[in-house]
């Protein structure tokens, strides 16, 4: 579990990046964090691995404040994947990348080899492991990163805009990695403007304005209204536009947040058939 | 190493007369200090050098984010003094450390308090061609950029679990590798995209160009150089005529013959 208890942070040139936040995110929980640009949220999620120690307040990771623990101790727990994933690649191969992020939380050289093959296997990156990151497509190179983070197998797991500049293959590719990790009861949090992926992935919205939080809830209470496009600064989705106009035009008609874009127009045109009916 | 040392050599715009002084008295000032660095090798006369920088910092309040940039040199002047020690003298490294401290500082006067529009307005008017004015100016601007760079990628190797704090001399050394990769090929990535950027916006097309800013020297100006180059030619004769106290020839040596 993590949990935030009045947490301020200030950066040395004096901005407030976070403002007496406080909030419990639930061990094996998807939230998805939202605001516009320097709302807070990178700040938000560097505190939750140590990167970033609060001026006031305190984070709880499984009970242990980040305050006493350095970042490396940090990083046994909680798996961070940069907007940039160039910036956390350096080796000569994909293997030995994975076997850094390993060796630095020691674990036994012969536990190693088998750890490397089972995530490169579930990665879709066996058939890449000796090639130089640098020499990956863009999509790999991220598939890479997630990768050398993944190895360490730690509870929680943090991905900072990991749709930014992917294609529609490489967004499904980054969306099987994090459900596996929901499989497999892990905390998945993500900063992310993409609200397919939110919709079809989370199940906690946070949206920061200021740096504070200004909405937190279950996905689908956070979405029952247009405001939140406003306040997460996101582009609703046809789906969801779609859906907030029946609901306006036709309030009694249920319409759950999952519910794919066939399903609703088929619900909507059979009710409006039978409305139809009842006039006639 | 800190990316602390890059905040010695970023510019922030102040009304001070060290900023209001012409880029080319600036220049003159930094070469002169260089020319003192490499020419004098015992320990007092470069710690005198270091103390008559102080006004120029103090003038332009650059103090504290010169102190900074010292701090980020902490780790190369460590480095200094154990080799040195190790390979010559006490005197020696000490003598390596402060002349380091003051070319770093002489250079640190200069980007603190020079725009790079006006490095390159400087260098323009001494009849140096605008396509290197321009590089030197961009590489100068993208000094900030490659600081915060730095610091992400540092802090990216830091999730990973890399200690960047811990282990002897030759653990740290080696623990920036993971660093100064990334950071290497990045830097090519943009110094391409950005010639690529260039080219797309006619870079180059027009041979004879205008400036809509132009700087000019003024009596402020003139007065500095030539404090400067009195101060340098003063200290060399006085120096090499030993007409110092005698502390400005003192070595280690003469306390500890070992060392």
């Amino acid at each position: 579990m993590i949990e935030f208890r009045s947490v301020s942070y200030q950066y040395p040139d004096g901005q407030v990046a976070l403002h007496d936040v406080s909030i419990r995110i639930d061990a094996g929980s998807f939230v998805a964090v939202l605001g516009e640009n320097g709302a807070g949220k990178t700040t938000f999620v560097k505190c939750i691995n140590g990167l970033i120690k609060p001026t006031k307040g305190d984070v709880l990771v499984d009970g242990m404040s980040t305050r006493n623990a350095s970042v490396a101790q940090m990083a046994k727990k909680v798996g961070l994947v940069f907007q940039n994933s160039d910036n956390q690649l350096f080796a000569t191969s994909v293997r030995e990348e994975l076997d850094f992020s390993l060796r630095n939380v020691g674990i036994p050289e012969s536990k190693r080899p088998r750890i490397i093959e089972e995530t490169l296997t579930t990665m879709n990156l066996s058939h890449l492991k000796e090639k130089s990151p640098f020499l990956l497509s863009g999509g790999e190179r991220k598939r890479a990163a997630f990768a050398s983070l993944i190895c360490m197998d730690q509870p929680v797991f943090i991905a900072d805009e990991p749709t930014q500049g992917q294609d529609e293959i490489q967004r499904e590719n980054i969306e099987q990695i994090l459900r596996h990790m929901q499989e497999q009861k892990k905390t998945v949090i993500i900063i992310t403007h993409d609200l397919d992926f939110i919709a079809r992935l989370a199940d906690r919205v946070v949206i920061f304005e200021h740096g504070r939080i200004s909405l937190d809830g279950p996905v689908e209470d956070v979405f029952q209204s247009p405001a939140v496009i406003q306040l997460g600064h996101l582009s609703p989705t046809q789906e969801l536009a779609l859906k907030w106009i029946l609901k306006d035009k036709a309030p009694e008609i249920p319409m759950p947040f999952k519910m794919d874009q066939r399903t609703l127009i088929s619900t909507f045109v059979e009710k409006i058939k039978a409305r139809r009916g009842r006039v006639h | 190493m800190s990316i602390d040392l890059l905040k010695g050599f970023e510019f922030k715009k102040k009304d001070t007369f060290v900023h209001r002084l012409d880029p080319r008295s600036k220049l003159v000032i930094t070469i002169a200090y260089s020319v003192l660095a490499l020419s004098f090798s015992n320990i007092f006369p470069l710690a005198f050098f270091i103390a008559t920088l102080l006004p120029f910092l103090a003038g332009g309040r650059i103090v504290k984010r010169w102190l900074t940039s010292l701090k980020g040199l902490s780790f190369i002047i460590i480095f200094i003094i154990v080799l040195n020690t190790l390979l010559t003298t006490l005197n020696f490294a000490i003598s390596m450390c402060l002349r380091i401290i003051l070319l770093v500082s002489s250079f640190s006067i200069f980007f603190m308090t020079v725009h790079p529009d006006e490095l390159a307005l400087s260098l323009l008017a001494m009849k140096v061609p605008f396509s290197f004015t321009f590089t030197l100016s961009l590489a100068t601007r993208f000094v900030p950029t490659l600081a915060a760079e730095a610091q992400n990628i540092i802090d990216a190797q830091r999730s990973r679990g890399l200690e960047l704090e811990k282990g002897n001399l030759l653990v740290r050394v080696k623990n920036m590798v993971p660093i100064l990769i990334p950071l290497i090929i990045n830097s090519i990535k943009r110094a391409f995209s950005i010639a690529e950027a260039l080219e797309s916006k006619a870079f180059g097309a027009i041979k004879t160009r205008t400036n809509y800013y132009e700087i000019k020297m003024r009596a402020r100006d003139y007065t500095v150089i030539a404090i400067i180059i009195l101060f340098v030619i003063g200290f060399f004769i006085l120096y090499f005529g030993n007409y110092l106290p005698p502390v400005f020839y003192f070595t280690l040596q003469v306390i500890f013959p070992n060392l």
